[in-house]
This record gives structure tokens, C-alpha cells and sequence, in this order.
């Protein structure tokens, strides 16, 4: 096997699992929010807290 | 709009989609096709297409799929045509253009669930001692065209060597599985199974890839034939010609071994491509020769040259010891030509290109249906951006980390190079004549080989699974059928489709046929419609806040013009290509084969089948939306 097999080979190998593993760590640190319930923006309550 | 009335299905676990969208892209072309092809282009070469199409074409075409897809699925539909629909509704052929959404898969489901039973046969094969049949390539040869029905239409049924080697049986226990989980549901049937199946499968694809990686030099005899050459042969950076090619350090190798063993006066005969003498070896300089070439006066003195230093001779090419191939041809001037392609020359060949793009392609499942299909059964604010980079990048390790680890370094380390390089064309040659040969001859091999095959079977059937749910989507928020229903309806039509591909097995011809029409040029055209329909119908800035809802990522703004310009000239520019050097022979054989008609006739049928079911569909969801408008004016 030539260096530039051996380049070739970590470079591609070593490519696809950092991004699966970072993909995967990303996905399992982050759970998925709930499905938000947003307020209106646009609606102004007038409440001062007085 | 979908039957209200009806719980919506949906995924349990964002986990659960990714593995059930990654277990639908790893196929059997992971594991024997990427690597022929590796081997084919010397791997280095290959790989820069080959990431290029994945940055150009393959990812962006999932990320649409999977935003189309949840945006048709918050307005309520799950089927190819209902989710066109709800995104075109100026056009009212939006939705007969989602036929292909439901042909392409149920069409490839028809011939894939073949395949997948011969995975299937051969690891129980395997398991019980079965697969034992010498050291003989033929004998392997013959056993797969037996057990595969080749040798005669219908021989499929001929159960006189015994019901248990026909591959009948095994057809029959993996349509039946296929439709139990379908039955069960999104949830309880597909991501289930694709939870643990994802995982096992990647365990078997370790369990063979350290068996492979720790054969170190099997037959003493054979020194070169190891696992450190084995990957070299798939990997190392230098390319084949349709003339001659050699890497640097094989072609001075080359010209010294034809000096030394054969020419009287070898300093006046190697000439430079400029004519001039080259200087003799072992000074000849690498540099001088990947340059212009060099040229020999005899071809048979050379070919003599060649097997005096052990060169292997497959009938094609000529393949060192070390897996460096070389072809040898007679130009006009009927002198031998050694001529050197660097690595910048060899990115120059166009069918490369059209080759790892077809692989990017065909690998990632863009363009079949089934991610929007999947995608439409999440919620609105659910990640789109993270989860489709995931499943591509799942898809990507298991092709190259593993796939190209596995099956052509196991090839090369038992048959040598040339043994390696005839099966590499072929992904059937590979993986059912030649490697249970490799096993056979492997320690270890008869449980290796089990696993090996019970990992392909893993493959097919989490793919052949998702090809079943558009379908089911569409006849049941298009015709309002239950779940038995309509796995009862599909189960009937892909049944007829199955038997008609494993009657007409001679040759593989009808499998052959609807693999071109269907599963090629069907996808072609699919992910030709949607990345139009994103880019230029949608909008790419709506169709960018639609992926940005959510995303856990924040995907580069380059990707707004990669998809909207460069991803559709890139796939028109392929498809050009690909229907230039093959649609010509599968077009005459629709005149010259019946079977081959009757296999296109079939596939005519069942698409006017889908047009009937959305035209029907159509008209229900039309009357809903009246109605609807009726109630709440």
C-alpha cells in the first residue's frame, strides 16, 4: 500500500466517523423540544404588574 | 386533506427516524458496489467525486426531501401525491407527478425482496454447513445460477434438488416478514425493527471487518496476498487507462523487469513518448514517465516480462502483485504503450464522475419517495437539518468505513488481484460467486460468511421495508382503507409483481429490466421533479425557513444557490449522461426480448394502477376541502 493509499484511506475513513460521531453526540446531547405552544406576539396584555 | 377521523401515525423517538431513514439508504450497494468501484478507479481518485457529488447532489437532495416532506405532513398528508399537492396546489397535476413517488418504490420492492432472499438463503446456507462447496470458483457459479433460477424461466419452482435450495422459500419468509412489521405500523413495525436491526447490522459489519483486518498474510506461499496490499488494492491513489496504467513505482519496476529479463539491448529499445531513448533502469525517473509515457517495441516480450514477475493475467488487464493494474493494448503502430495517468489526469474521466455520482445517489435513497414519506410523519418544529445529516452520514460510515474495509481487501487477500478485479464490476459476482469462495477459504469463514450474509439480509430488508409505506400512506389517506386493508391491496400487488420477477429469473432479465426503468431511471426522474419543484416552484428562501424551523444546525446559506442552481444541472448532467450510454441497449431490447416487453408492460400497468388510485384520491381530498369550506366559511 503507497503513503498516498494510506492518505486516502484515514482521510475518507477518518472523514465519515468524525462526522457520524459528531452528528450522533449532537442528536444525544440535544433532545428534541417539546412542541412549543407560542404565545401571540402581537397581543400587548396592558398588564403592568401593578 | 387526510381522513381527520384517523389517529395520525407518527415517530416515537427522533433517534427512531434517523436509524429507519439510514436503514432505508444502507443497502447491499454499501457493501459490493462502492467498493467495486473504489477498486475500479484506485480508490483515491475516486474518492474526490465521490465526496464532491455528496456535498453537491447528495445532501442537499435529502434536505429536500425531508423539508417537502414535513411541510406536506403538517398539512395533513403522508403520500407522495397528497404532500405534491398540498405544496403546488396551483397545478393540478402536482399530485399524478407523486405516481413516481408510489412506482418507485413498490416497483423496486418487487425485484429487491428477491435479492434479499438470496442474503437470507445463504446465511442459514452458511449457518447449517450448506455453503461448503470446495475451492472451485465454478462451483459457486453454479450453485448461485441454481439457487437464483438462472438457467431457465421458472426454474425458480423447481423444487427437484429439494425445496430447501430453492430460493423460493426464502422469498416467501422475507415478503412475509416485510409486510408483518409494515402491518404493525410506523412506530411498532418500521422503527422497532430498525432500532435494533441498525445496530446489529454494524455489529456483524465489525465482527467481519476485524476478522478481515486480522488475517495478516494467510498463505505463505503468496506473501504479497495480504491485508496491508488488500486495502492498497482498494485504495491506493493511481488509476487504470483504457491503455496502460501503473503507479509511479510500478512502472520503473515495470521497464526493469522487462529490461533485465528479456531485451538484448534495453537502453536503445525504452523510448519516452517524445521518441527519445530514456535512461536505463534503475535510474529511469518516475517523473519521465508519468509525463509522456513510454513506449515498448514488443508487445509479447513485455507480456513475457510481466508473468516472469509474477503479474497476474485475468483475460482483461494485467495486475501486479501488489494490485497495481495494467492493461495492455495493441495501438496501430502495434507497439506496446505503458502510459502513466497521474492523479490530476484521472479526475479528468468523465465516467468517473458519472459513476460516484450515480453511487452518491443511489446510496443516500434520494429520490425514491421514502424520505419524504418518513419526513412527513414528524411534527412542525421537529429537526429536520440535523436528523437528514445523520441518517447521510450513518449511510456514508457504513459504505466507506465498512464497506470499503470489507469485501474487496477479503477478495484480494485469497484470489489475488486478478481474482479481486474480475468480480469488482459486478456487485452480484462479488457478493455471491466470489466472496463465499473468500469465506471458504477463510479460518473462521463458515461463521464469518453467516454473519457477512445475515448482515446483507439486515440491509435489504430495513430498505425493502420503507419502500412498502407510501404506498400504504396513500391508500389510506387517499381512499380512507384500514391498515389490513390496504396492507392487503399492496400485499397483492407487489405479490404479482414479485412472482412475475422471480418467474422470468433466465438471466436475471426481468429483475434486470425494472432495476433500469424503474429503479434508474424512475429515481432519475423523481429527484429530478423535486429539487425543481424546491428550488424554482417552493422557492429556496421558503423552502430554507422550512429547514430552518427547528434545525439544530444551521445549514450554510450556500446551500440555498448548490441547491437551487448547481444540484439540478449536476443531476441533468448525469441523467444526460447515463441515459446516453445505456438507455439505448435497454430501449432495443424491449423489440428484441419478450420478456424484457412484458417487463415494461408490467411496470406500464402498475403505474396506471397508481395514477387510478391518485386520481381517485384526489377527487375524495377535493370533496373534503368543500366540505370543509361548508362547515367553517
Amino acid at each position: 500500500m503507497t503513503t498516498g493509499g494510506w492518505i486516502i484511506m484515514l482521510l475518507s475513513v477518518g472523514f465519515v466517523t468524525l462526522l457520524l460521531g459528531w452528528c450522533i453526540s449532537r442528536v444525544v446531547r440535544e433532545p428534541q423540544a417539546p412542541e412549543k405552544l407560542h404565545a401571540h406576539p402581537g397581543i400587548d396584555t396592558r398588564d403592568r404588574g401593578t | 386533506m387526510a381522513d381527520s377521523k384517523r389517529p395520525r401515525e407518527a415517530w416515537n423517538t427522533r433517534m427512531g427516524v434517523i436509524l429507519a431513514v439510514t436503514g432505508s439508504a444502507v443497502g447491499l450497494g454499501n457493501f459490493l458496489r462502492f467498493p467495486g468501484l473504489a477498486a475500479k478507479y484506485e480508490g483515491g481518485a475516486f474518492m474526490i467525486p465521490y465526496f464532491v457529488a455528496l456535498l453537491l447532489l447528495g445532501l442537499p437532495i435529502a434536505w429536500v426531501e425531508w423539508s417537502m416532506g414535513r411541510a406536506g405532513g403538517n398539512r395533513g398528508f403522508n403520500s407522495i401525491p397528497g404532500i405534491l399537492r398540498s405544496l403546488w396546489p396551483k397545478n393540478r397535476l402536482a399530485p399524478y407527478f407523486g405516481g413516481l413517488g408510489l412506482l418507485v418504490p413498490v416497483g423496486i420492492y418487487m425485484y429487491y425482496v428477491y435479492i434479499e432472499a438470496w442474503c437470507l438463503g445463504y446465511a442459514i446456507y452458511f449457518a447449517t454447513g450448506m455453503m461448503d462447496k470446495g475451492t472451485d470458483k465454478k462451483a459457486y457459479t453454479d450453485f448461485f445460477e441454481q439457487f437464483t433460477g438462472q438457467n431457465a424461466h421458472g426454474d425458480v419452482f423447481n423444487f427437484t434438488n429439494g425445496w430447501y435450495n430453492s430460493v423460493a422459500l426464502f422469498v416467501i419468509i422475507c415478503f412475509a416478514a416485510n409486510f408483518f412489521l409494515i402491518y404493525r405500523g410506523l412506530s411498532k413495525g418500521i422503527e422497532w425493527f430498525c432500532r435494533w436491526a441498525m445496530p446489529a447490522l454494524v455489529v456483524c459489519a465489525l465482527i467481519v471487518l476485524i476478522r478481515v483486518l486480522t488475517l495478516g498474510t494467510p498463505d505463505a506461499s503468496k506473501p504479497e496476498q495480504n491485508v496491508v496490499n488488500g486495502l492498497g488494492y482498494t485504495w491506493n491513489p493511481s488509476v487504470q487507462s483504457d491503455w496502460v496504467a501503473a503507479s509511479d513505482q510500478e512502472i520503473p519496476k515495470l521497464i526493469i523487469a522487462y529490461d533485465d529479463a528479456l531485451l538484448p539491448a534495453p537502453r536503445e529499445r525504452v523510448k519516452g513518448a517524445d521518441g527519445k531513448p530514456v535512461e536505463p533502469p534503475p535510474s529511469i525517473d518516475p517523473v519521465l514517465a508519468t509525463q509522456g509515457g513510454l513506449q515498448v517495441e514488443n508487445k509479447d516480450a513485455f507480456v513475457r516480462a510481466l508473468h516472469l514477475n509474477k503479474w497476474q493475467d485475468d483475460g482483461d488487464g494485467f495486475w501486479s502483485k501488489r494490485g497495481s493494474k495494467l492493461r495492455v493494448g495493441l495501438p496501430d503502430d502495434g507497439k506496446v504503450r505503458v502510459e502513466h495517468i497521474s492523479f490530476g489526469r484521472a479526475l479528468l474521466n468523465p465516467k468517473m464522475w458519472l459513476d460516484a455520482a450515480g453511487q452518491i445517489f443511489f446510496s443516500l435513497s434520494v429520490g425514491f419517495g421514502v424520505i419524504m414519506c418518513y419526513s412527513s410523519y414528524l411534527k412542525k418544529d421537529d429537526d429536520i437539518a440535523l436528523s437528514s445529516l445523520t441518517a447521510c452520514s450513518g449511510n456514508q460510515f457504513c459504505e466507506v468505513a465498512l464497506g470499503g474495509m470489507i469485501t474487496i481487501p477479503a477478495a484480494f487477500i485469497f484470489l489475488g488481484a486478478a481474482g479481486a478485479g474480475a468480480a469488482a464490476g459486478s456487485s452480484f459476482d462479488l457478493g455471491f460467486k466470489t466472496l463465499p469462495l473468500v469465506f471458504k477459504t477463510m479460518p473462521l469463514g463458515q461463521f464469518v460468511g453467516c454473519v457477512f450474509f445475515f448482515l446483507l439480509f439486515l440491509a435489504a430488508i430495513t430498505s425493502s421495508l420503507s419502500m412498502l409505506q407510501p404506498a400504504i400512506a396513500l391508500l389510506e389517506e387517499g381512499l380512507g382503507l384500514g391498515r389490513k386493508s390496504s396492507v392487503t391491496v399492496l400485499g397483492f400487488v407487489t405479490l404479482m409483481g414479485t412472482g412475475f420477477v422471480v418467474f422470468f429469473s433466465k438471466g436475471l432479465v426481468a429483475l434486470d429490466t425494472i432495476d433500469f426503468w424503474i429503479g434508474t431511471f424512475g429515481i432519475y426522474t423523481l429527484a429530478t421533479i423535486q429539487v425543481l419543484m424546491f428550488g424554482w416552484v417552493i422557492g429556496v428562501d421558503k423552502g430554507f425557513e422550512e429547514l430552518d424551523r427547528g434545525a439544530s444546525i444551521r445549514i450554510p446559506r450556500i446551500m440555498k444557490f448548490i441547491i437551487k442552481y448547481v444540484s439540478p444541472v449536476y443531476l441533468l448532467i448525469v441523467f444526460a449522461c447515463w441515459i446516453y450510454s445505456a438507455a439505448g441497449d435497454y430501449v432495443q431490447a424491449i423489440a428484441n426480448d419478450r420478456v424484457v416487453l412484458a417487463s415494461v408492460v408490467f411496470c406500464l400497468v402498475v403505474m396506471g394502477f397508481f395514477m387510478l388510485l391518485i386520481a381517485q384520491s384526489v377527487r375524495r381530498w377535493s370533496r373534503a376541502e368543500l366540505a370543509a369550506k361548508e362547515v367553517s366559511p
